[in-house]
């Protein structure tokens, strides 16, 4: 209900291609904001209201972005700040247009020392664009004491909008996450290009735009040849209202905004020895009682008692935690009630300290809301899937961390302890690939998730192991191209694997079925890349010259969940057979296949021997009529770990097996998972097509 | 005690929510399409062997929902259902429903007064209002009354069949024409909302399916209800998700 007034308007705005945005919301969010001001106003402890329209400042597209309201207090009091929040709180009840992580509470001196403290905060936080583009809503200006802000800041400051705005970009609609909405996606063209344009302007000119539109149109003045053309046709796209048939593949507005970026790196020489190493050398010490408000109540305290936990058990061990409620490595973002933690410890654990250490987590918390990594520093950085399409650049470092502090700007987290340290020089192969790291892997494979309570949990492989595969390849074809006349770096995970084949020592035969492996995992399609786990990890350690006596143990840690499906059965088997054939189709075959005969009278016992060559079929039969006896029938006869209820009227779907187990595997307190039934589509009688044509006849509502 | 399917769709993927009041809202995965971990099933136990053709998943979901384990729905596990293709067929099969939501009532539920009134106005993709008022109160004996739109309707009925007792023909005219004018809403609204029809289904065949099916559910519910001690009126059909 919260957000549903928002979303309705802005599905309205989609569907109808009514665009540049309506007055009406613009009007509507203006009223909600003075209802706002005015209850808060009544409360004393407030010194001053900035708010923050992000990224849609000046600009007429004003609903798709959020709206930030930041509120200063007087005294670094906790409980004043409690207080406000509740007030906030209270408000977002009947204001739909409200989010509670849209706020931030901070005491004055708060504010004061981050502001001149840390680079940080110059840089991702709040202050720097309140006192931006923030706008005074109420209380007197706090910020009018610092000092603008110095040149070099002001473009890092602009670049790094435009990184997140790209990452964002690249994560969701390059890599598999394609909207299907193609206004949308005419939109984030539109909005990544003329954000690029944006930055380019403000290099080169010296000057702050905010707005797209005039940033567009100045870029299309100073550009020539291939790029005016491109920012003309994203120009005529905007003014079309987004309806004229599209213009621009997504990939055309990458390749032309990796080339803009480019320039405008160029333009800024101070920005190439960038000062993404600053950033994550800077160390802020967090106090609890500095948490921003952003993480709601609950969260708050159980972060706080993990983080207790992790510091006073695990002192020596760990290096630094981090938090964060966007789920990096399912590039998912959580509810708002889960976080995410990242746990870096000084050395590699061994297994059972890992399980041990969940364990005692997991009694401080509930499974379902906190995802819980533990990595090692150099598995930390290799996490950045090398994905096919991603290129390095200058500007764009396709560092971990610098994901993760991006998300962790501009998702509202918090980090807590020392950010990550990570060692530039890593690039040579030698630093970057340790003896240790390698044993790691291959014994415990990379990441393991949380709740550990046996160790069927653990995914196998991880999308991250290949995508450090390809990592590894990588740079071993850059060593070696380094010799050679001409230098070519691969880009992306495909080129890599042609590469490949030019070199003696990596040439291998497999490298290609299972790079295709990889790109069906990173599109989230089933894939059979365990396969090729043990050549992979042969390959690595024949190439960087490893010892080969490391533990050989790889095959015991794989655990697949033995399933049995069980289908009760009465006097059909003409349709049992359909149901029995679609098993067979399965991409994950069950191990068992139970048939509970409920007394029939017709031939089900033979089309069930008949499927025997196909599936590991076991026949029983069960006397007393009913389906929940013959259920129970089926479960006593089940060997499997999971068993899977199908019935005979049913025809699943290839992938259907696969689905079911997934969860299973990864959570083992997951005890029961449904999927979707779905009518049949077949010709048949005035009842049939009722059943269809009602969509409301689920099976499932009784 | 709302058996919830519908809620996980809106939910989507992902863990489903176990709600605290076993009366309210429950989780229900059907059997025809549910994958259980033995380890939770030999601790939760088996299905209930009173429930014979149907009702059994919804008490097992109930059960576990109770215990620590965690219910996931995963939308991308598709199974597609045949279904019943005569009449009677699927008479039976709606009458089967409503025979045995009673007894798990009976089981999972003090009791209570259980009025439920809940509508929900949905149009394809998004809803724009969902009511669910609950109500319940301590009660001598169980009594389940889900007020439905299927209920406004046939008070309409019930009124022209006074109407003819007391033979007052206005209140005939009236009664009759607010139940015809009733029905052509409620089953033009779902009609008209949801459908990817075939040419050959018509609106009236579809509407006289709809209203016949919520007959067979409301009196399978209400004599197995009696035969346990419930007094149950209650239909599923009108709060179903639609498209």
């Amino acid at each position: 209900m919260q957000l549903m007034l928002k979303r309705i308007i802005q599905n309205f705005v989609v569907k109808t291609n009514y665009w540049p945005f309506t007055r009406f919301y613009q009007a509507y969010y203006t009223l909600m904001l003075k209802i706002i001001i005015r209850r808060l106003k009544k409360h004393p402890e407030i010194a001053a209201i900035y708010l923050i329209a992000s990224s849609a400042a000046g600009d007429s597209i004003y609903g798709l972005s959020d709206i930030d309201l930041i509120i200063i207090v007087k005294d670094n009091n906790p409980e004043t700040k409690w207080k406000v929040a509740g007030v906030y709180k209270k408000l977002s009840r009947f204001i739909p247009i409200l989010k509670y992580d849209e706020m931030g509470v901070y005491g004055i001196e708060e504010v004061r020392r981050c502001y001149r403290q840390t680079d940080l905060y110059l840089k991702y936080k709040f202050f720097t664009e309140c006192k931006k583009r923030g706008k005074l809503l109420y209380g007197s200006d706090i910020l009018s004491e610092f000092n603008e802000l110095a040149d070099i800041q002001r473009n890092e400051f602009i670049l790094g909008q435009l990184a997140f705005t790209w990452a964002i970009f690249l994560k969701n609609f390059l890599n598999g996450h394609k909207t299907d909405n193609p206004l949308l996606q005419k939109y984030l063209c539109y909005k990544v290009t003329s954000d690029t344009c944006k930055a380019f302007i403000s290099t080169v000119n010296n000057q702050e735009l905010f707005n797209r539109k005039e940033a567009l149109e100045r870029a299309a003045e100073q550009l020539d040849g291939a790029r005016k053309r491109h920012v003309e046709k994203i120009r005529a796209l905007a003014k079309s209202g987004f309806t004229m048939p599209a213009p621009t593949l997504l990939s055309d507005t990458y390749a032309f905004c990796v080339r803009m970026i480019e320039t405008t790196v160029e333009q800024m020489p101070h920005i190439r020895e960038s000062s993404v190493e600053k950033q994550i050398h800077t160390r802020i010490d967090f106090d609890f009682e500095n948490l921003d408000f952003i993480v709601s109540d609950d969260n708050r305290r159980k972060m706080q008692a993990v983080v207790a936990l992790v510091r006073e058990k695990y002192r020596e061990e760990v290096r630094s935690v981090l938090v964060s409620p966007f789920d990096l490595l399912h590039n998912d973002p959580l509810d708002e009630e889960n976080i995410c933690l990242f746990i870096v410890p000084q050395r590699p654990l061994s297994l059972e300290a890992i399980m041990e250490f969940n364990a005692v987590i997991g009694e401080n918390s509930s499974p379902q809301q906190l995802y819980l990594y533990m990595l090692t520093t150099d598995m930390a950085i290799s996490l950045n899937r090398f994905d096919p399409g991603l290129i390095h650049s200058a500007l764009f470092p396709l560092e971990w961390m610098d994901v993760v502090l991006l998300y962790l700007s501009n998702r509202s987290s918090v980090l807590l302890g020392q950010p990550l340290e990570y060692d530039k020089t890593r690039k040579l192969v030698k630093n970057y690939f340790s003896q240790e790291l390698l044993d790691w892997v291959s014994q415990h494979e990379k990441i393991v998730r949380k709740p550990i309570s046996d160790q069927e949990l653990i995914r196998w492989p991880a999308i991250e192991f290949q995508g450090f595969f390809w990592h590894a390849l990588r740079l071993k074809l850059l060593e070696a191209s380094r010799n050679s006349e001409r230098m070519f770096i691969p880009l992306s995970s495909k080129q890599v694997c042609r590469q490949c084949r030019k070199l003696t020592e990596l040439n291998s035969p497999w490298l290609e079925e299972f790079h295709e492996e990889y790109e069906k995992d990173l599109n989230g399609v089933p894939s059979h890349s365990e396969a090729y786990f043990m050549q992979a990890i042969a390959l690595l350690k024949k190439i960087y010259n490893l010892d080969a006596g490391a533990s050989q143990q790889d095959t015991a840690i794989i655990k697949r969940l033995r399933i049995s499906v069980i289908i009760p059965t009465f006097n059909r088997a003409e349709i049992l057979k359909e149901a029995l054939s679609s098993l067979v189709l399965q991409t994950r075959i069950p191990d068992e296949v139970v048939i509970v005969d409920n007394n029939s009278s017709d031939n089900t016992k033979e089309v069930a021997e008949g499927f025997k060559h196909r599936l590991n079929i076991r026949y029983v039969l069960e006397r007393t009529q009913g389906t929940s006896t013959a259920r129970n029938t089926g479960i006593r006869n089940a060997s499997g770990d999971i068993v899977v209820f199908f019935d005979d009227d049913c025809v699943a779907e290839k992938e259907w097996l696969h689905y079911l187990e997934a969860p299973f595997l990864r959570d083992p307190s997951i005890g029961m998972v449904g999927g979707e039934i779905l009518a049949c589509r077949v010709k048949g009688t005035l009842v049939e097509d009722y059943c269809i044509a009602d969509a409301l006849l689920r099976v499932g509502m009784r | 005690m709302i058996s919830n399917i519908l809620l996980n769709k809106g939910y989507g993927k992902g863990y489903v929510p176990k709600s605290d009041d076993s009366a309210m809202i429950q989780p229900l995965f059907p059997t025809a399409n549910a994958a259980i971990r033995k380890a939770a099933l030999d601790e939760v136990g088996f299905f209930d062997t009173v429930c014979k053709t149907s009702g059994e998943d919804l008490d097992l979901c109930i059960r576990m929902a109770k215990t620590k384990w965690e219910l996931f729905f995963e939308p991308s596990a598709i199974v597609n259902h045949k279904h019943r293709t005569t009449l009677f067929g699927l008479l039976k099969q709606w009458y089967g429903y409503g025979n045995y939501h009673p007894h798990i009532f009976k089981k999972h539920t003090p009791r209570c007064l259980e009025i439920i009134y809940r509508s929900r106005n949905s149009m394809r993709g998004w809803s724009v209002l969902r009511i669910y008022r609950i109500l319940g109160l301590p009660f001598p004996f169980h009594f389940l009354f889900f007020v439905t739109p299927f209920h406004i309707l046939n008070v309409f009925l019930i009124l022209s069949l006074l109407a003819i007792l007391i033979k007052s023909h206005w209140l005939l005219m009236a009664g009759l024409g607010a139940w015809i004018s009733c029905w052509l809403y409620f089953s033009g609204k779902a009609f008209f909302q949801n459908v990817i029809l075939k040419r050959n289904a018509r609106w009236i065949i579809y509407s006289l399916l709809r209203y016949i099916l919520n007959w067979a559910y409301v009196l399978g519910a209400f004599f197995a209800g009696l035969k346990i001690g419930i007094i149950s009126l209650e239909v599923t059909r009108e709060e179903t998700p639609s498209g």
